[in-house]
């Protein structure tokens, strides 16, 4: 079993089923993924070949009905899956966040079921991948502005506009695009090969490097009246997949941090100066405390989330404080991980460089910590600061 | 055709290991159980028999305390059809565990039984030779490779550089020890299936141990080498304290 931290023996407090399931996820990030990823990372590619792998596993849309091919586990169990996939990268975990939070979740609880039929199966076992278009150019933290739009057209809509920053984007068999009709926002499946609808990939990323981030163009796509997401209307069917999400990334934060506090703390028994371990020294102590502290209390925060969501109290307010919290935590625990390592930090043979870099990105998407911030404001003010 | 599959519960082999208060038990606060890398390769073959054969049916057995119903849940999310588990919350000794593995594996009638070449807590390797012996079957110890055709197994070895192939009729006990084959990873469906599989709770059927464990203690702590020097002028120093301080020449 690889390192953890369990201060305050909550994994102790799982189900034997639980505990299976964290393992397996350990078990298929260290064999499977920890060999391959400082090469991939380098080469800024992800390994799809994994994909089906992840389906096989029952780590893609493990939360649904298992008479759709998926798990139906519980929130604590995907929580925990979120967490090792992103102790290995944050893109192995935004791979799976996206499949199953963002395309899989609206298909399922927005889809026809044809809809439901066709597709989740495929996208459960990794025979498909799925994109999620909502974020534009210019439309960042106002997704309300969005410019893409479907206009009828015979039986269906043309669609047009473009979307940007959209995980797997080039690899996809199947976009979930938000799009405004007669002033709405609406879902719609776009399948690749539509014509009208192209996926370019964005180069020259600092920040999740061993993932695929595209920007999508439609230009008069038709849409059959079939691949409308029959009961989304508004922008809380898109929102309420980013609460998914950003719940599984709450998770994931913790992975992040587990991986750079551990690499800090093995590196501080061992490396020598002034003729015994750095770890013997008061203010590396100090550091290694102030991590393991802030992973404590980020634990604490998901393992009480995923009670609340299992209990259906959940409140977008609560993931919100939750995300905000644990990705901060986990990229100043990447900072002080590599200040622990000093020179040795920068470089790849390590992976703390690379969470921090990734961590960069997770701040910013699914909800800037900004955002989040304004979220929390306006929940204990009453006053909304966006308007 | 029926495999038995025995295996046990372990702490996990990256645990830090300390001596309990009574001197003669590890203190298991804080420790992970696990089922043993061996049995968890037995398992492994069972299952790929399985995969390959018609009709058969796989049983893991354990001997401990009721929380090894964990692993034997993980047997069973891997492939295995039930589990037993022999709920025994002393220590024991190889021949008194052989011996109620013998008696519950005895009432399944099995063909084939396989167990890990030995369990990583106290690496005895004996319980394997002990079962077949009280089986009064065939033993192959130490298999790293293993295949089942036409009722009969073919296990190879690699002992002092050389390989060993054995073949042997059903039914018969073999030890599974490392080799090409890895444990598979379970699914989160083949875990939730697990959990509704069968576990029959069973008494052991033993006496008492007759070894005991008089005292447990960790290794003395490595002390830091000396270096006497570099080059050839060194050699003579090296080799007066490696025979009159070291004492081994």
């Amino acid at each position: 079993m690889p390192a953890t931290l369990d201060l305050y023996k909550m994994y102790e407090t799982l189900t034997t089923e639980e505990q299976q399931i964290w393992q397996a996820a350990q078990n298929f990030v260290d064999k499977e993924f920890m060999p391959i990823i400082s090469a991939h990372h380098r080469d800024a590619t992800f390994p799809v070949e994994l994909i089906p792998k992840l389906g096989k596993l029952g780590f893609l849309g493990s939360q649904l009905p298992e008479e759709y091919g998926c798990a139906g586990i519980n929130n604590r169990a995907y929580g925990l899956i979120m967490q090792e996939l992103e102790r290995g990268d944050s893109a192995l975990r935004s791979v799976a966040s996206v499949q199953g939070a963002l395309v899989m979740y609206p298909i399922w609880r927005y889809g026809s079921q044809q809809q439901k039929e066709h597709w989740l199966p495929q996208l459960a076992a990794g025979e498909k991948v799925g994109c999620f278009g909502l974020t534009e150019p210019d439309f960042g933290s106002n997704p309300a502005g969005m410019l893409t739009n479907a206009k009828p057209h015979k039986d269906g809509f043309l669609l047009n506009g473009s979307k940007m920053w959209i995980t797997n984007g080039n690899i996809a068999d199947v976009a979930v695009v938000w799009a405004k009709l007669d002033g709405k926002v609406h879902g719609f499946l776009v399948p690749k090969d539509t014509p009208g609808f192209t996926a370019t990939e964005i180069k020259g990323k600092f920040s999740l490097r061993a993932s695929i981030t595209s920007e999508l163009s439609f230009n008069d796509c038709f849409i059959p009246k079939e691949n409308m997401l029959p009961e989304a209307q508004g922008l809380k069917a898109p929102l309420s997949c980013l609460s998914q999400a950003r719940y599984g990334i709450a998770w994931g934060a913790i992975g992040s941090a587990l991986a750079t506090y551990h690499c800090a703390l093995d590196y501080s028994k061992t490396r020598i100066q002034f003729d015994k371990p750095i770890a013997s020294f008061q203010l590396i102590q100090q550091q290694l405390v102030e991590m393991a502290s802030d992973i404590t209390h980020a634990q604490l925060l998901a393992f009480r989330l995923a009670e609340l969501k299992d209990q259906k109290q959940v409140r977008p307010a609560m993931i919100s404080l939750a995300k905000r919290n644990n990705v901060r935590m986990a990229l100043n625990t990447a900072r002080t991980a590599r200040n622990i390592l000093a020179a040795n930090g920068i470089v790849d043979e390590y992976p703390i460089m690379r969470h921090m870099m990734n961590l960069e990105t997770v701040i910013t998407y699914e909800g800037t910590h900004e955002v989040h911030t304004l979220i929390l404001g306006q929940h204990l003010t009453g006053v909304s600061a966006f308007e | 055709m029926k495999i038995v599959v025995c295996v046990k519960q372990v702490p996990d082999t990256a645990t830090k290991i300390k001596v309990g208060a009574d001197a003669k038990t590890i203190d298991s606060d804080g420790v992970e159980y696990v089922i043993s890398p061996y049995d968890e390769l037995a398992v492994e073959h069972a299952v790929r028999i399985k995969e390959n054969n018609d009709d058969v049916e796989i049983v893991a057995v354990s001997m401990g305390s009721a929380d090894s119903d964990k692993i034997l849940r993980h047997a069973l999310a891997m492939g295995a059809d039930r589990g037993i588990l022999i709920e025994n919350d002393n220590s024991c000794d190889s021949f008194v565990t052989a011996q109620s593995l013998a008696n519950a594996i005895k009432e399944e009638n099995p063909d084939l039984v396989l167990c890990g070449v030995k369990a990583v807590d106290d690496d005895c390797s004996q319980v394997g030779g002990i079962l077949a012996t009280l089986l009064e079957v065939p033993f192959i110890w130490s298999a790293a490779e293993l295949s089942y055709e036409d009722n009969k197994v073919t296990a190879q070895n690699e002992l002092a550089g050389e390989t060993y192939t054995v073949e042997c009729e059903l039914p018969c006990v073999v030890s599974i020890q490392k080799g090409s084959v890895e444990a598979r990873i379970n699914s989160l469906i083949s875990i939730r299936k697990a959990r509704k599989k069968e576990v029959n709770n069973v008494a052991a059927t033993t006496s008492e141990a007759v070894m005991q464990t008089e005292k447990l203690e960790l290794p003395a702590a490595k002390v830091g080498g000396r270096i006497v020097g570099e080059g050839p002028e060194a050699v003579a120093e090296l080799f007066k304290l490696l025979r009159e301080e070291a004492k081994v020449l």
